[in-house]
């Protein structure tokens, strides 16, 4: 099953968010809550962590390119048989 | 209704990196809901801090004179630019969870920065923020710079406050990387001498009102800080 890393909610509001660095690889295992990716705005330091345990499946932005509220930025495939949530 | 509940702590004068260690301590144990929310407050030896936007470009002296001077720089990994950090100023940090308290990440910033706006009204100073910029400014001069990360929705980092730091070392670096910037301290605005204990608890009050808590006193010992 394929989940969608999106730019958090919480970032609502910020003037320019963009990719600063990624914190992983295609093909990378990650684990739920594990920081994936940082972004940045003016003041704030945005790390986005991965809602579930599994492989890094896409990188959906480049580093330094500005990204939107829940924009996905990456896809993390849990590995199980199932629904694609996509 | 539930009456939300957190603590502070007061490292008192400490390296800017040993209270990093511990702010990061601390940020794993909220996100493992091993404690509250809790707000840190420290007043750094001099050290110059580089955020995730900043460079060294900034620095206008070498590393090796700053050190000379006994002043530190140190990269970290809070949003923004460059920043002095030294004696007579406040740092303070809340470690907290914005998603209890309903908050985006930029109202979290505007009601920080209004708990400092409210504290100087405690000592006749009116502060303001200014149009596209963070902080908090008194006659067009930066009293109190912002500069945080979030982290599994619990920020680090936070806002400082100039009390009465050595306002000379702001010269060492181009602040928050913004050219023209001019730095002021509540010392420098001629406000009665005021003790970092006391700013601190005055803070407290008004960081209670307006984030709606009830902040009690970390045990020290207990936490093994």
């Amino acid at each position: 099953m394929n989940y969608e890393l999106k730019v958090p909610k919480f970032a609502e509001g910020a003037t320019i968010i963009k990719i600063k660095q990624w914190l992983c690889q295609t093909g990378d295992h990650v684990r739920e809550g594990e920081a994936v990716a940082e972004a940045s705005t003016d003041k704030i330091a945005i790390y986005i962590e991965s809602p579930i345990d599994g492989l890094v499946h896409s990188i959906l932005a480049a580093e330094g390119e500005e990204v939107y509220i829940d924009q996905v930025i990456a896809i993390i495939s849990s590995g199980e048989e199932g629904e694609n949530v996509l | 209704m539930t009456i939300k509940r957190m603590k502070w702590l007061d490292l008192g004068r400490i390296d800017y990196e040993a209270s990093y260690i511990i702010q990061e301590q601390l940020h794993r144990k909220r996100k493992n809901g091993e404690v509250s929310d809790i707000i840190i407050f420290q007043e750094c030896n001099p050290v110059i801090t580089i955020g995730t936007s900043g460079t060294e470009d900034h620095l206008l002296l070498s590393k090796k004179v700053l050190l000379e001077k006994g002043i530190d720089v140190v990269y970290c990994n809070r949003g923004g630019d460059i920043t002095y950090h030294g004696p007579g100023q406040l740092v303070i940090s809340p470690v907290l969870n914005i998603r209890n308290h309903g908050l985006k990440i930029l109202q979290y910033i505007r009601l920080l920065e209004q708990s400092v706006i409210n504290l100087l009204s405690h000592y006749e100073v009116i502060g303001k923020r200014i149009e596209g910029a963070s902080g908090v400014w008194v006659n067009g001069k930066k009293i109190a710079s912002v500069g945080i990360a979030i982290k599994n929705g619990i920020t680090l980092h936070g806002i400082a406050l100039n009390i009465r730091p050595d306002l000379s070392h702001f010269g060492f670096i181009i602040p928050c990387g913004l050219k023209d910037v001019e730095i002021t301290s509540l010392e420098h605005l001629n406000t009665a001498k005021l003790e970092l204990d006391q700013v601190r608890d005055d803070f407290l009050k008004e960081f209670a009102l307006l984030f709606d808590v009830c902040i009690e006193q970390e045990d020290m010992q207990r936490g093994g800080y």
